[in-house]
């Protein structure tokens, strides 16, 4: 990846959320419930950490159904991949001793 | 949290990352003979539209549409329990796993296809049933590879798609269908 693509996010700092949205890119949609025990985090937690990344466009969130409950189902959108990206490629460059 | 991490914290927060997500895509798990009735169902889709077009009129003919069928009906059940089992959709599964657009699965069913259809043209039945069998067991080690792949680098594979060769081997196999119905 090219070094002027590589840059920090500042709301991708927090591991919980850099986290969150690498899972995102493992899958094309999850359910609220399945995203929070998988992160080992609480309702709440997960809501806000969701509602920062869909402020910023980074995600996006629909209400659906599973299992016969209604329920919310998360995506990652195309901005948000970018975004991670470019914040991952300025990790390596951070690991590798680049400035 | 906003300042610059060192060399030590970024590796850790990236190992994390990727571990989680690595972690969940082994958590998926597949529906109750996913693999099996995809691959059953690939065999008599092969089968079917051999004889059907192979036939060309009559009621044989209708078999094409039958295997069609029987294969979109496997392939949407399967993808509804796997939803609902894992609470997560993953396209790169519909596509490489059922609906084989991975190079592997393409290849291995137009040549399974063609096969069958030349051994239907030939009235050599056995061999249709041979190429079906073989082109349905082959089809579901394609998708079996590819999740084994998948599971161990889901962020590098989920959204990896090779639809210019499903389209290429489409037309390949759709061109030969033409020359064949037309030589016959």
């Amino acid at each position: 990846m090219a070094r002027s693509s590589a840059r920090l996010d500042p709301q991708l700092q927090a591991p919980a959320r850099l986290k969150l949205m690498t899972m995102m890119t493992a899958v094309s949609e999850i359910e609220f419930a399945t995203l929070r025990d998988a992160l080992e985090v609480t309702d709440s937690v997960l809501s806000k950490h969701v509602s920062l990344l869909a402020s910023e466009g980074y995600v996006k969130s629909r209400k659906g159904t599973h299992a016969g409950r209604r329920t919310t189902w998360i995506s990652i959108t195309a901005a948000g991949r970018r975004v991670l990206s470019s914040h991952v490629a300025a990790l390596r460059q951070i690991i590798d001793g680049v400035d | 949290m906003e300042s610059r991490p060192t060399p030590d914290e970024a590796a850790g927060t990236l190992d994390e990352a990727r571990a989680a997500a690595v972690r969940l895509a082994r958590e998926l798990q597949l529906p109750s003979h996913f693999h099996s009735s995809v691959g059953v169902a690939i065999a008599l889709q092969i089968g079917t539209s051999a004889v059907g077009i192979a036939a060309q009129d009559g009621w044989p003919a209708w078999l094409v549409v039958v295997g069609l069928a029987v294969f979109a009906a496997v392939a949407a059940v399967q993808l509804v329990r796997f939803r609902r089992l894992n609470g997560a959709w993953v396209w790169a599964v519909a596509n490489q796993v059922v609906l084989g657009s991975g190079t592997a699965a393409t290849l291995t069913y137009c040549l399974a296809f063609t096969a069958a259809l030349l051994a239907a043209f030939g009235g050599l039945w056995w061999l249709v049933v041979l190429a079906a069998v073989a082109g349905g067991i082959g089809y579901v080690r394609c998708g079996q590879l590819w999740l084994r792949r998948y599971r161990n680098d889901p962020v590098g594979r989920a959204h990896r798609e090779s639809t210019v060769v499903f389209a290429l081997a489409g037309l390949v196999a759709a061109t030969g269908l033409v020359l064949l119905v037309a030589g016959h």
